[in-house]
């Protein structure tokens, strides 16, 4: 399980070139995760612990609406990462996110990160510049989504 | 008065003088019949024109535009959206945002309509040959290229992988969805969807159609795409595609402009030194890079 673990993270964006001794520490802050077809993965308000790679499978991000009830505004697919919430106080979910399919994911715990990343200040540059592209990537997606690029 | 079958010779009352005009100039509408008419969103229809003169049958090619005249109301440029393999008859499918627009929507079969054309630059079917081809159309932007798709379709061997990518609104507002369900069940054709949101009722992707394109199975170095939809879905799009590899002189967009006479004479559609019903509306990205740059052109 943990070989399977450490191939994943070590080919994944996000960890890719990360030094050996790191991505050992990080696979112990790693597990195998998987979610059945309409699953729920997280809500809004929620304690954000974890965050997710995921390996197949589709997620969508939520937002639950009075008069309209959820609506899907991003959906996330097998080499995207889920869930940046773990990264900022007050660690909180944003969003629902719920498994459209069957979702095969790598769930990290976001403590533990945390943890190494105060352990090894360089090792947390990194991984904020890493996710920091991965966020500014769905930000510029969503003011696409906003200047309603369809007309 | 008719005089001689090439010729329309009328007397203008206003101006109290004889005018001539050649059946044949591209400023005279053409008279078709809408032969079928179907709804497609809560604000756009799809016509089926048939050809009432014989003699003004012209060949038209994925890409080109007709100038639709609602009799007593106005004319604009609508592109043709159906398979131009079938030159019996040509299909258009147009949105109601204007009065023209309003008066072409609400046409009903037997009834008239004037029909310049067809003008401008067409896809380039031939240079796409041996190569992947990638097709992003967003909103409206999917009737311009179907007729692509249609080609494609009847060619296939002529292509190597294929893939699809549109992205509209919400899900009520996806052109041809009971089509684009046919294209997804072709094994060798890619096609993806996504829209900016949605209710659980929708089982597919949520997001801008530019997220698409990381996801398309193609070989960058022998791959062509081809763009429709609005200048700003079109700027982001050929971005992340250029991005993910594709080369900028492998990019061919279908540019909008308000087009007036169709064959570059009143200048409505210049766009810097080219006229888009003349030169366009299908460009090579980089004969018009420079001006998605210019503000106000």
């Amino acid at each position: 399980m943990s070989n399977f673990i450490a191939e994943q993270l070590s080919e994944h964006p996000i960890f890719k070139g990360l030094p050996f001794i790191t991505l050992n520490d990080m696979i112990d802050c790693a597990s195998e995760k998987i979610f059945s077809r309409g699953s729920t993965i997280f809500l809004e308000g929620e304690d954000a612990n974890y965050f997710y790679l995921i390996l197949s499978g589709a997620v969508d991000l939520s937002l639950h609406t009075h008069n309209k009830g959820p609506i899907a505004i991003q959906s996330l697919h097998n080499g995207d990462i889920l869930g940046w919430s773990w990264l900022f106080s007050p660690f909180v979910w944003h969003f629902d996110a719920l498994a459209r399919e069957k979702t095969n994911t790598i769930r990290i715990d976001g403590k533990c990160i945390r943890k190494l990343c105060k352990d090894n200040p360089e090792l947390g540059y990194e991984l904020m510049n890493r996710f920091s592209k991965v966020m500014l990537d769905r930000l510029n997606a969503t003011r696409l989504q906003l200047v309603d690029i369809y007309g | 008065m008719q005089l001689g079958y090439n010729w329309l010779i009328y007397m203008d009352n206003d101006s109290n003088s004889i005018m001539a005009f050649n059946r044949h100039s591209p400023l005279i509408p053409g008279i078709f019949e809408v032969k079928s008419k179907s709804k497609e969103t809560h604000d756009t229809w799809s016509i089926v024109l048939n050809n009432k003169e014989p003699c003004r049958v012209e060949t038209f090619n994925p890409g080109q535009f007709n100038m639709l005249y609602a009799y007593g109301t106005g004319e604009i440029p609508i592109s043709i959206s159906g398979d131009c393999s079938n030159q019996k008859y040509i299909v258009h499918t147009i949105r109601d945002v204007g009065k023209v627009s309003h008066a072409l929507c609400n046409l009903k079969s037997g009834d008239q309509v004037g029909v310049r054309g067809p003008f401008g630059t067409t896809w380039p079917m031939d240079q796409l040959k041996g190569k992947d081809v990638v097709i992003i159309g967003g909103g409206i932007g999917l009737a311009p290229i179907r007729p692509v798709i249609f080609h494609i379709l009847e060619n296939r061997d002529d292509y190597n992988r294929v893939a699809i990518a549109y992205g509209a609104r919400a899900p009520e507002e996806m052109l041809y969805p009971t089509q684009i369900m046919d294209w997804r069940s072709h094994l060798d054709m890619q096609v993806r969807v996504t829209v900016d949101s949605a209710s659980p009722k929708w089982h597919g992707q949520v997001g801008v159609v530019t997220t698409l394109i990381p996801r398309l199975n193609f070989n960058p170095d022998n791959t062509a795409a081809l763009v429709c939809g609005p200048e700003i879905m079109i700027r982001f799009a050929v971005k992340e595609l250029i991005s993910n590899g594709i080369n900028p002189d492998e990019i061919w967009v279908s540019m909008e402009r308000n087009m007036k006479c169709g064959i570059g004479l009143s200048g409505h559609c210049q766009m810097g030194s080219m006229f888009v019903c003349k030169d366009g509306p299908v460009f090579n990205y980089m004969d018009v890079e420079r001006y998605f740059r210019i503000k106000e052109l």
